[in-house]
């Protein structure tokens, strides 16, 4: 392999991706549009560029593959093949085929071969009229290794080059100096016969032909290579002379040639495995070699035979490996890189530029700095405050993708799933170009998918019962991206049948959710459904309701620094709304004091804050202090007993306490006041210092000194098993 | 005086890969994304000592790029390889016909790229 070439293959694996998913998205618009030829042509040429450099690579699996996908394509594009459901289908599964290829090279994760036979024989049999043999990617070196013959060989050329020579930047000289390269260049001379009177030449045209002897070891292919470009168009005869005798002058090392193979070779030079070379002598056959692998057993069957370990302990081992095999895999895939615009970094690098010279007007005015300057300085602050802001943003910025590249993934999956269900769906995407901070990109892709595959399979009702309730037989689901006050709205929208509240009623009850007699309103009753084990699926389909239920989505999302909201109509359809924030290196958060320390809760957390009554807060046996706040009781934190502080206030009557939920529970934390609200940029602690129980972060304070960020999390475990364990920590 | 190589390949990956080559060889490389870039960045009457282009690439593609800079005077005669893949014969043959010096064949290491501009290149 050309190991000058590896280092951009992340490079590759990220235009890879992109051009994995114009196929996609273009394979599910040709099913609208069968005979759109730009379309065809654009899926085509990203197909191409796939196999072109994935062959740089040597990564021969995924070459080969796109090929035959290439080689279908072309047909249908040069109108040789129509495209039908059944082509579309197959393409599209090619296509995750070949993504699990690509991912398989990155990664060194085995692939199913099985599939990738099966695909690459459909697709074979699909651009059945196509002849070509597919030797993609497949080595072929353009000259053979030089075998030595076994000494230098003089060669007559005769060479009568194509009219067209200089026309296509070829030079005559050019080829000579490489014949001399290969050996000794002698007796050239010159055939002018052609040349026509001077008033007919073409000083464009070549109208020269050549003679000469090249005394060479080299083989008589490499002699001709130097002839490649013109070849076809040239009358060329390189004849061997043994008879004459030249003196032989050994080719200097220097200038010999060297074809190494080596780099194309599509392993990277590992030996092969023995049963490969037994069948490539002929001593076994591949059928004997599959017999013989086939009863050959693993490490684990052996030591179970022998009762050396139980299957049980066998099962436990292989399935520590497969644990440890995916979070390596994993890790690898996650080494995130990122592409951006050349004009942002170009704007960034002279915002620093002005920085610098803020700076050095700054460091100026401090050197000879009078009282009379003063207004300069302020002037200069205030500068200097615009530059770093402005960096801030563009720096920002720099992480922010536009969310269309979660949404790219969902045409598919409706498709898939509406095909599975038996229903119509349609996908309406709007507010794609809406940019969003690329981890969290990243990381709502599930949810979302949670979501719409929820919308597909639960609220939407099959055809028959649409058209039975007067709804257009088609069912909608909308996924829109929209910025509003800082933060950004996604919402999961469908037109089904809505919410069915005494079902998720009558489901919460049996799950001891909530008691039979408890009065609720919608708004009470919706989040119900994102309570762990919350399923009201009666039938487990293969699409929603597998055990990772809308509880995932909303942990997800709250672990974003985000919230999710539902609205419902009955037989009209639901709406989730997912608000995010910008990013996830600042969050909004509260100050709050406890004795002298500041602190920051996550204004997202915190449902109200409350001045108790007396005697509301009571310390009950087994679960420490407890407060009622509207008949509920929840957990009391305090905070100056969790951190060991010096509080002004240690009574609760007189302290504030600040209601906090997390994923669905609540405590209440007392702290002495509350100072205001604020922007906080979040700095990690692990990273920092040591994971702290029941701090998620620390930022700087407007003071400069250093305010953590509660973990409400961490409180509430805190809560749940006392503060010995967090204060020992 | 360093010699100018013009690399056009819709691929970011390839043309990097290209250019990083003859970076390193010691050219000075402009490149373009494709075939109206490619006539662009060249328009200004600038001389180039070597052109590498892709053929399949969208808005222009190689081929009409090169009978699109053989009609420049000033790429006359330069030399113009095209990066062609093995089973693009047709294609190999129409870029001929265009007017290319030569090709090319992916995959390719840059020890073989270097050899094939050396080639086709007037020292």
């Amino acid at each position: 392999m050309s190991s000058d070439f590896a280092q951009f293959q992340e490079a590759f694996f990220e235009e890879a991706a992109e051009h994995l998913a114009v196929v996609e998205d273009g394979l599910l618009q040709l099913e609208q549009h069968p005979a759109d030829l730009d379309l065809l042509n654009k899926i085509f040429r990203s197909a191409h560029s796939i196999k072109g450099t994935a062959g740089m690579f040597g990564f021969n699996a995924v070459a080969q593959f796109t090929h035959k996908m290439e080689t279908l394509l072309d047909l249908l594009r040069n109108g040789q093949k129509a495209v039908s459901p059944s082509i579309a289908d197959l393409l599209l599964t090619s296509t995750d085929c070949l993504k699990t290829l690509i991912e398989s090279a990155k990664t060194g994760v085995t692939v199913d071969n099985n599939t990738v036979q099966r695909l690459t024989a459909e697709l074979a049999t699909a651009s059945a009229s196509d002849a070509q043999p597919a030797v993609v990617g497949s080595v072929k070196t353009e000259t053979a290794s030089s075998q030595r013959s076994s000494g230098t060989q003089t060669y007559r050329i005769a060479w009568t080059p194509p009219d067209w020579l200089f026309q296509r930047g070829l030079d005559p000289l050019q080829f000579m100096k490489e014949l001399r390269s290969l050996g000794d260049l002698t007796q050239i001379t010159l055939d002018a016969s052609r040349l026509p009177n001077l008033s007919e030449i073409d000083p464009e045209k070549c109208y020269l032909s050549w003679e000469m002897q090249l005394s060479t070891a080299k083989d008589v292919k490499i002699i001709e290579a130097v002839f490649d470009f013109v070849r076809e168009d040239s009358v060329l005869t390189i004849e061997e002379r043994e008879a004459l005798s030249v003196k032989c002058e050994m080719a200097e090392s220097g200038n010999e040639m060297r074809f190494t193979n080596d780099e194309r070779r599509p392993d990277d030079g590992s030996p092969k495995p023995l049963g490969e070379i037994l069948v490539e002598s002929g001593a076994v056959t591949p059928a004997e070699l599959d017999q013989a692998l086939a009863q050959q057993k693993r490490v684990g069957e052996i030591l179970v035979e022998q009762k050396t370990v139980t299957p049980q302990q066998l099962e436990q081992a292989l399935q520590k490996q497969r644990q440890q095999e995916s979070t390596t895999t994993s890790k690898k895939a996650d080494t995130a890189s990122i592409r951006v615009d050349t004009a942002k970094i170009d704007k960034l690098i002279n915002l620093v530029g002005e920085l610098v010279i803020t700076q050095s007007m700054l460091s100026d005015l401090g050197s000879r700095f009078e009282m009379s300057h003063l207004p300069v300085l302020l002037e200069r602050m205030a500068e200097l405050e615009r530059n770093t802001r402005e960096i801030q943003e563009r720096v920002m910025s720099i992480r922010m993708l536009p969310i269309g590249t979660a949404f790219s993934r969902f045409p598919r999956l409706v498709r898939d799933l509406a095909a599975k269900a038996g229903k119509k769906i349609q996908l309406i995407l709007s507010g794609e170009d809406t940019e969003l901070d690329k981890t969290v990109i990243e990381s709502i892709g599930d949810p979302l998918t949670h979501l719409v595959r929820n919308s597909a399979d639960h609220g939407l009702e099959p055809p028959e019962e649409r058209l039975d309730n007067n709804k257009q037989e088609i069912g909608t689901i909308r996924l829109n991206a929209f910025h509003q006050g800082g933060n950004i709205y996604i919402t999961v929208e469908d037109d089904g049948r809505g919410l069915n509240r005494e079902r998720i009623v009558a489901k919460a009850i049996k799950k001891g959710l909530i008691s039979e007699n408890e009065k609720l309103t919608d708004d009470q009753i919706w989040p119900l459904i994102f309570r762990p084990g919350f399923s009201t699926a009666e039938q487990v389909t293969d699409v929603s309701g597998r055990g990772v239920g809308m509880d995932v989505v909303k942990r997800n999302i709250e672990g974003l620094g985000g919230a999710v909201s539902i609205k419902t109509t009955p037989g009209h359809g639901t709406i989730f709304t997912l608000k995010l924030p910008l990013t996830l290196a600042i969050i909004e958060g509260m100050t709050v004091r406890v004795g002298q320390e500041t602190y920051i809760v996550p204004l997202l957390s915190i449902l109200e804050s409350i001045q108790p009554k007396p005697g509301a807060v009571k310390t009950v046996v087994g679960k420490g202090e407890v407060i009622d706040v509207r008949g509920t009781y929840l957990p009391v934190v305090r905070m100056y007993e969790v951190f060991a502080l010096q509080p002004e206030i240690t009574t609760p009557t007189e302290a504030i306490l600040l209601i906090l939920e997390t994923e669905g529970e609540r405590v209440a934390v007392m702290v002495d006041e509350i100072l205001g609200q604020q922007q906080v940029v979040i700095k990690s602690m692990e990273q920092n210092f040591r994971k702290v129980d029941g701090i998620a972060g620390a930022t700087i304070l407007g003071d400069g000194t250093v305010g953590f960020i509660l973990d409400v999390r961490g409180l509430l475990e805190i809560a749940r098993h006392g503060t010995s364990a967090a204060v020992a920590a | 005086m360093s010699k100018t190589a013009l690399i056009v390949d819709d691929s970011p990956t390839m043309r990097q890969m290209v250019a990083f080559t003859l970076t390193n060889a010691g050219f000075t490389v402009i490149q373009a994304e494709d075939g109206k870039d490619a006539v662009k960045k060249v328009s200004a009457g600038m001389k180039l000592d070597i052109v590498v282009t892709d053929l399949n690439m969208p808005e222009m593609d190689g081929i009409a790029l090169i009978k699109e800079l053989r009609k420049l005077t000033t790429f006359k005669f330069t030399p113009i390889l095209m990066l062609t893949t093995e089973s693009a014969a047709e294609k190999k043959v129409a870029g001929k016909e265009a007017g290319a010096t030569g090709w090319i064949v992916k995959p390719f290491n840059p020890e073989v790229l270097l050899k094939t501009i050396a080639k086709v290149m007037p020292a």
